[in-house]
């Protein structure tokens, strides 16, 4: 049992996303129903089967991060941590000094190599090769790297270099954790850091994660794959969480960042409080790493642990921001897991998934989806399932389908589940 | 922390051996596991010698039989399958007996690097024709469909080792990997203890696993400069005198950790407790700064804080080590400071002169020398030559009788991000 000070809050938020830089963006987008899809403009995606992404708009690092902290040498999505993380420091009253360091601790989804250096790397092959690919061997690779190895430094640093990053830039000495877990990264960073909070290591974390899945080398593997929608010629309906005609997720760009605090800590100080961060859980499939079981166990056991960490039954919960990917399998299978545990109420229990609108961030989806939790508490208003149109029979609850729906809320329930048979889930509540 | 928890298996796949008996005996010997590397042309490096597993010592399929999964996995998680299957044969679980649903596995873990070169390869088959300095995106799609695995984006990410763990053992319990390199394995282990100790799980297998002997790693450690220049078996001289940076390695560590109480219930032998477990981030404090021994100052007193105990209560310390010039120097200050006047007499343990770098491993492995050290009395040697005055510790040339009640274990990635885990004696008692 959690001593009451030992609760974890949630005091500040930072989000950049396809639906826009700040929470204001991303919220008008949400109750809107405006999705953030669009045709990749990024690069020349003409040759792949898949040609939309989610991107963010008009992200400009010199808006959030400063000269001196190595702008220009970190790759993208060290970028878009640093500046949700600022957004979500400045997000809760936070100035300089306002913290311990070493109470501060720093908790991030990772995704591994970014891939976000490719047009780098692959000048540097092209050079090393002269033209012949049998000529390209780690010599003359090495060579041709040696003349431009500054402009590769934020990849020899990678992965750790987001935490290193915020950690220096605002001043964090406390614990610290890289979660590695596909696409239940973002949440699992969340609940880890939450357990540090409760375990009275830190009584300020910066918890979130970035992702940057809209490039070449990414779009390729996923492309391989067969998970991503080939809508393209309707990028905006390309994502379709549980509709009868999905075809697959949609890459997308972005980094959330929550501010979490221990209560008595955020009392001191008399900070808004957004919501608590009442109940973690996780569990593997243990079934296949290609697939699910088809009964959905897995996500099962994540729900229920997440719910007795919150010492919460099912019944108190109002909504559930589901994982909802808009694959075939996993909308079906998240389906049945929810209605193991809400039995009957399943169906009377409103299921979204703001995929529909941000497409996947992958490491940082249960980021970005705990900040949308946050701001549907703090509104009291459940954000849609867009092109929610042709039935599913089995897809068979109700998913708030093409528009915002006002509800009382207080307990709501995040699901992340990634590649490996990962499932994460949270329980925030209202404060 | 309430529960106390035991370990209760250790399972190792290293350069200096593979199961827990093979390693003990090269490692009281001092015998370095650091080769001409074989595994693939290394030629163009200089030296071209890691810690690398021979085929002899270890046949990486032995846990795959199945050709298709072959295909999924790079060489981590066959790393990891033969340090957890050996952890649970060392711990004597049953896994058919097993309570899945509260049995999980915490993993340090890298990003497969294998298929980078071949990435580059691609990228160069995909010249502009009308400017072989560009690349044509259009091609580089076309024949990146044709040449890629359909599931190489599942053999790459990092949580693959964890998985297929969890789905050998039928472990359906809480599941994580962490990817923060050195520090990886043994923050997997300190995760855990506390995640037994929070009463989410009842048994954990949690470790490290990963593979630096491969071109990617070596490339990126060449341009970084942060390689050993000396093309001998005993390269890695951790707190050394003439050190000169790491020698990489490969390997994997898995333990058990469970409950002492369901050990003690079911006869278990009990190898050790985990006590403490602290982390810190202190990236204000580059090796070049003023103050880089801070950090791992940090992780060292909040792992202890943790076990409730002082650092007079040390009786061992195995150090990183990782035989870079200013890692060594700073982690050697952050062990002196911790212990004061004690600095010259509790002896320091460096596993990495033996192994090379083993990465995300590396926490995990040398948790289990140490809680073998522990066992047995004795502390292996870490020492090659003369010890740089500056980092004026106890590292022992030769194996040396020592009772060790108390252990730290210590992991660092230089420049930022430490972890420690603190290790107890096995109670009175408990079977062993």
């Amino acid at each position: 049992v959690t001593a009451p000070g030992r609760e974890v809050v949630v005091t500040g938020l930072g989000a950049i996303s396809p639906l826009g830089i700040g929470l204001a963006a991303q919220w008008r987008s949400l109750v809107e129903g405006r999705s953030g899809i669009r045709s990749i403009s990024k690069f020349d995606a003409s040759g792949f089967p898949v040609t939309l992404g989610a991107e963010v708009p008009g992200f400009r690092p010199e808006d959030f991060i400063e000269e001196g902290f190595e702008r220009a040498a970190m790759d993208l999505p060290t970028q878009l941590a640093v500046a949700a993380a600022r957004m979500a420091i400045e997000d809760a009253g936070l100035g300089p000094g306002a913290w311990d360091p070493a109470r501060a601790g720093i908790y991030l989804g990772t995704t591994g190599f970014n891939f976000s250096d490719w047009e780098a790397v692959s000048e540097v092959a092209l050079r090393a090769a002269a033209g012949a690919p049998a000529a390209l061997d780690l010599r003359s690779f090495g060579r041709e790297l040696a003349k431009s190895a500054d402009a590769l430094r934020a990849r020899l640093s990678s992965p750790v270099a987001s935490t290193l990053a915020i950690a220096r830039r605002f001043g964090i000495r406390g614990p610290f954790g890289l979660v590695a877990t596909a696409c239940a990264a973002g949440g699992q960073a969340i609940g880890a850091a939450k357990r540090a909070i409760e375990r009275d290591e830190a009584d300020l974390v910066i918890a979130g994660g970035a992702e940057e899945s809209v490039n070449p080398v990414k779009l390729l593997r996923f492309c391989l794959l067969g998970a991503l929608s080939r809508r393209n010629a309707e990028p905006a309906r390309a994502s379709r969480p549980f509709d009868g005609q999905r075809d697959g997720f949609v890459l997308a760009d972005g980094a959330a960042v929550l501010v979490l605090e221990a209560r008595a800590h955020a009392e001191r100080r008399g900070a808004r409080v957004y919501g608590r961060v009442a109940g973690y859980g996780a569990s593997s499939d243990a079934y296949r790493v290609t697939d699910v079981p088809p009964d959905g166990a897995g996500a099962v056991l994540a729900m229920r642990a997440a719910l007795a960490d919150a010492g919460q039954s099912p019944d108190a919960v109002d909504y559930v921001n589901a994982h909802g990917t808009s694959t075939r399998v996993n909308d079906v299978v998240e389906t049945r897991a929810i209605k193991q545990v809400f039995g009957e109420r399943a169906y009377a229990l409103p299921v979204s998934s703001t995929k529909s609108l941000t497409g996947h961030l992958i490491t940082a989806a249960g980021a970005i989806e705990a900040v949308i939790v946050c701001l549907a508490l703090r509104h009291q208003v459940i954000p849609p399932t867009v092109n929610h149109e042709v039935p599913d029979p089995e897809c068979d609850l109700d998913y708030v389908p093409n528009h915002a729906r006002p509800a009382r809320l207080e307990t709501v329930l995040s699901n992340s589940f990634g590649f490996g048979g990962q499932n994460v889930a949270l329980v925030l509540t209202a404060a | 922390m309430a529960t106390r928890v035991a370990v209760t298996g250790l399972g190792l796949v290293t350069p200096i051996g593979v199961g827990t008996a093979e390693f003990w005996d090269r490692l009281v010997a001092g015998t370095s596991g650091i080769r001409r590397i074989g595994g693939f042309d290394a030629s163009t490096f200089v030296p071209a010698i890691g810690g690398e597993i021979p085929a002899e010592i270890y046949d990486p399929d032995r846990w795959l039989p199945d050709r298709k999964a072959r295909k999924l996995t790079g060489r981590m998680v066959r790393l990891a399958l033969g340090a957890a299957m050996l952890a649970v044969r060392d711990a004597s679980l049953d896994l058919a007996a097993l309570p899945g649903e509260r049995t999980g596995v915490f993993m340090g873990a890298n990003q497969d690097d294998m298929e980078f070169l071949k990435l580059c390869r691609l990228f160069v088959e995909s010249a502009d024709p009308a400017d072989p300095g560009r690349l044509d995106l259009e091609g580089f799609a076309r024949n990146g469909q044709r040449a890629c695995q359909p599931l190489e984006y599942l053999r790459s990410i990092p949580n693959m080792a964890a998985a297929h763990i969890a789905i050998a053992c039928q472990a359906r319990g809480p599941n994580c990997t962490f990817h923060s390199l050195g520090t990886a394995g043994l923050q997997a282990v300190g995760e855990a203890t506390l995640a037994v100790g929070a009463g989410e799980a009842d048994v954990m297998l949690a470790g490290g696993t990963d593979s630096w002997v491969q071109p990617e790693t070596l490339r990126k450690a060449a341009s970084l400069g942060t390689l050993s220049r000396r093309d001998d078996p005993r390269a890695c001289r951790p707190f050394g005198a003439d050190r000169d940076g790491i020698v990489v390695g490969e390997g994997a560590g898995v333990l058990v950790l469970e409950r002492l109480d369901r050990a003690a219930a079911r006869g278990a032998r009990v190898y050790g407790e985990v006590l403490g477990y602290g982390t810190a981030v202190d990236a204000s404090d580059f090796p070049e700064a003023a103050q880089p021994a801070a950090g791992p100052l940090l992780a060292m007193e909040r792992a202890l804080a943790r076990a409730r105990l002082g650092p007079a209560a040390l009786d061992y310390v195995h150090a990183h080590g990782e035989g870079s010039p200013a890692g060594d120097r700073a982690e050697a200050t952050a062990i002196g400071r911790l212990l004061g006047s004690r600095r010259r007499t509790v002896p320091v343990g460096a596993l990495k002169s033996l192994t090379g770098h083993l990465g995300a491993a590396s926490g995990a492995v040398e948790l289990i020398a140490t809680l073998l050290a522990m066992e047995r009395g004795l502390v292996p040697p870490g020492r090659v030559g003369a010890i740089d005055p500056a980092c004026d510790l106890d590292v022992a040339p030769v194996a040396r009788a020592h009772r060790v009640d108390v252990a730290l274990c210590h992991a660092m990635v230089t420049g930022g991000l430490s972890a420690a885990v603190v290790l107890g004696r096995a109670p009175e008692g408990a079977a062993a």
